[in-house]
């Protein structure tokens, strides 16, 4: 029903409330918007728990540039982003 | 800079239950960054006042925070507490700072042409806005509605304080109404000087003289006032116009100049000395000179000669020094220039003087310095200027012209003579100067008859004319009374 109405109404994935925004610049950095927290943190995955999934960001040397309230932005090599649905 | 004025801490995590003390901190609005792995836990930068507020979810998680540095505005101020004499002249830097960015320091007009800047910042200074100035004064719509008011030409502005600056940009609108009034008003073409006619030619208006007629100056050449006619040739009315036409009037001019057989050159020695010259708001002292007496009262002593190299300093300098120096009557009257006004383009300089270069014939353009400083108090200036001007002894020598030399100025005078009558489209017809030598000295004495084209223009004399638009109008109204 919801995705009904957004799809009729032509709004942007992005505007649904709870949605994640992955911003990916190249392979060095992605920026995470609207998720819930960090399930793990190793340099070479970091599993962030958004609403109804977990986004797994695989690669080496990772890091959390910035971790706050809104958002936060992983950086290092990365070579996968994976969604995982349970 | 928010972080550095804030304050910043780098902590360092370890334990089991990381990524919850992570979590639970973002839950509560901390922000995080820089989140480094280290072997046994993490390392991270979060705001100094947020470190107290993690107390809670440290003992929440049971993970141990150490801090490993602290960065930003406090850990100065807390390194340099001992030194308060520091410490206070950077505050009062920064109120200084703050304090004048508070004022205007510097007004700049864009675009403008017909007005100059000396007459905007004028007019500036009379609505009481000069530099110095607190920027909470200046109202800019209210200026520039003021501005267009005041100037005519202004047709639009715009006003703005920039930082420090008040910039101000106008447009203006080129003599569109001064080539509407010539083109309309009435005038007649007169004779600006008395002469022969040589040749008439009728643009718009009548011709009142014909060539050969002797005319006197002020006399009219061609009437604006044309005769209207009616059906049986007799004037009806006159319609007034604006004289156009070429009348070209033939006359005489006399020509006389004199050159003495004597002239002196000044023969400069080889020592040298400099002289160095400060100056503070327009007023020039000596600080040091070549010799005790280089500068007397009138600030130059006869048989040195002095100049300044070119090449020293930037062209702020020149425009000051120019400015300054020349309005000083005891500066701008040096003595080569004034004691040898006919050597320009004389080929017997003595060799010794052509090392002099430029300065020896025009000394003025080469004042300029070495160094440049000015310095706005609120409606006050601190302008300072100092140069070193370099001088060299010289002795006068009395030479004889020959007569060839003497032919070559005065011929070279009179063609510049004859040049500038050509760029005033006055044309020489017939040359009657002669050149002859007596006891003062050589002459060009004669007459030179001359083509000169006549533009004056004055406005119509309309007294006792009927004058075509009236009369039109009187017929009009005279239709109606008919009828009736």
């Amino acid at each position: 029903m919801k995705n009904s109405f957004f799809q009729a109404m032509e709004i942007p994935a992005d505007m649904k409330k709870g949605v994640s925004l992955l911003e990916i610049s190249g392979c060095q950095e992605i920026r995470v918007e609207n998720f819930k927290n960090i399930c793990s943190y190793t340099d070479s995955q970091i599993r962030i728990l958004a609403s109804g999934y977990m986004i797994e960001v695989e690669g080496c040397q990772l890091q959390i540039a910035y971790y706050g309230e809104n958002f936060m932005r992983i950086t290092g090599k990365i070579c996968a982003v994976n969604f995982d649905r349970r | 800079m928010k972080r550095w004025l804030c304050g910043w801490v780098r902590v360092r995590i370890g334990g089991l239950g990381t990524e919850r003390f992570l979590n639970l901190c973002k839950n509560k609005g901390i922000i995080m960054w820089d989140i480094v792995l280290l072997e046994n836990g993490m390392e991270l930068s979060m705001y100094r006042q947020d470190y107290d507020s993690c107390k809670m979810m440290k003992e929440k998680t049971g993970v141990i925070v150490d801090i490993v540095g602290q960065y930003g505005l406090h850990t100065v101020i807390f390194r340099y507490r001992k030194r308060q004499a520091f410490m206070m002249i950077c505050f009062l830097f920064l109120c200084t700072l703050w304090l004048a960015s508070l004022h205007l320091w510097d007004i700049r007009i864009e675009n403008n042409r017909y007005y100059t800047d000396d007459q905007i910042i004028s007019w500036l200074k009379e609505q009481g806005i000069a530099k110095g100035i607190r920027k909470g004064r200046v109202d800019c719509e209210l200026l520039e509605q003021q501005l267009r008011d005041s100037f005519e030409r202004i047709s639009w502005s715009a006003i703005t304080v920039e930082g420090t600056v008040l910039r101000i940009a106008v447009a203006e609108n080129y003599g569109t109404l001064q080539a509407v009034y010539t083109e309309t008003e009435p005038a007649d073409l007169v004779a600006s000087e008395s002469g022969i006619v040589e040749s008439v030619v009728v643009r718009k208006g009548i011709s009142q003289v014909k060539p050969g007629d002797t005319v006197e100056k002020g006399q009219i050449l061609i009437s604006g006032a044309v005769p209207v006619h009616d059906d049986n040739g007799e004037v009806t009315a006159y319609e007034q116009v604006h004289a156009d036409g070429d009348v070209m009037l033939r006359n005489s001019l006399e020509y006389r100049d004199v050159l003495p057989a004597q002239w002196d050159v000044k023969q400069y020695r080889e020592n040298e000395g400099s002289c160095l010259h400060l100056g503070i708001n327009g007023k020039y002292w000596v600080l040091k000179s070549p010799v005790r007496l280089f500068h007397d009262g009138k600030r130059r002593l006869q048989g040195w000669k002095s100049w300044i190299d070119r090449d020293d300093v930037s062209g702020a300098v020149k425009t000051v020094l120019n400015s300054k120096l020349d309005t000083d009557p005891d500066r701008t009257g040096d003595s080569d220039l004034d004691a040898d006004p006919d050597h320009i383009g004389n080929s017997d300089l003595d060799a010794d003087t052509k090392h002099i270069g430029n300065s020896d014939l025009d000394p003025d353009t080469d004042r300029i310095g070495t160094g440049y400083y000015k310095w706005y108090l609120p409606e006050q200036k601190l302008e300072i200027v100092w140069y070193q001007e370099k001088a060299m002894r010289y002795e006068i020598i009395h030479l004889w012209r020959s007569e060839a030399q003497a032919r070559a100025i005065l011929q070279k005078k009179l063609t510049g003579f004859i040049k500038n009558l050509d760029k005033n489209e006055i044309v020489v017809v017939e040359n009657q100067i002669r050149i002859y030598y007596d006891a003062v000295g050589y002459h060009a004495d004669g007459r030179l008859m001359v083509l000169s084209p006549q533009k004056a223009h004055r406005p119509l004399d309309t007294t006792g004319l009927l004058l075509y638009g009236h009369q039109y109008e009187k017929d009009n109204e005279e239709i109606p009374a008919q009828q009736e």
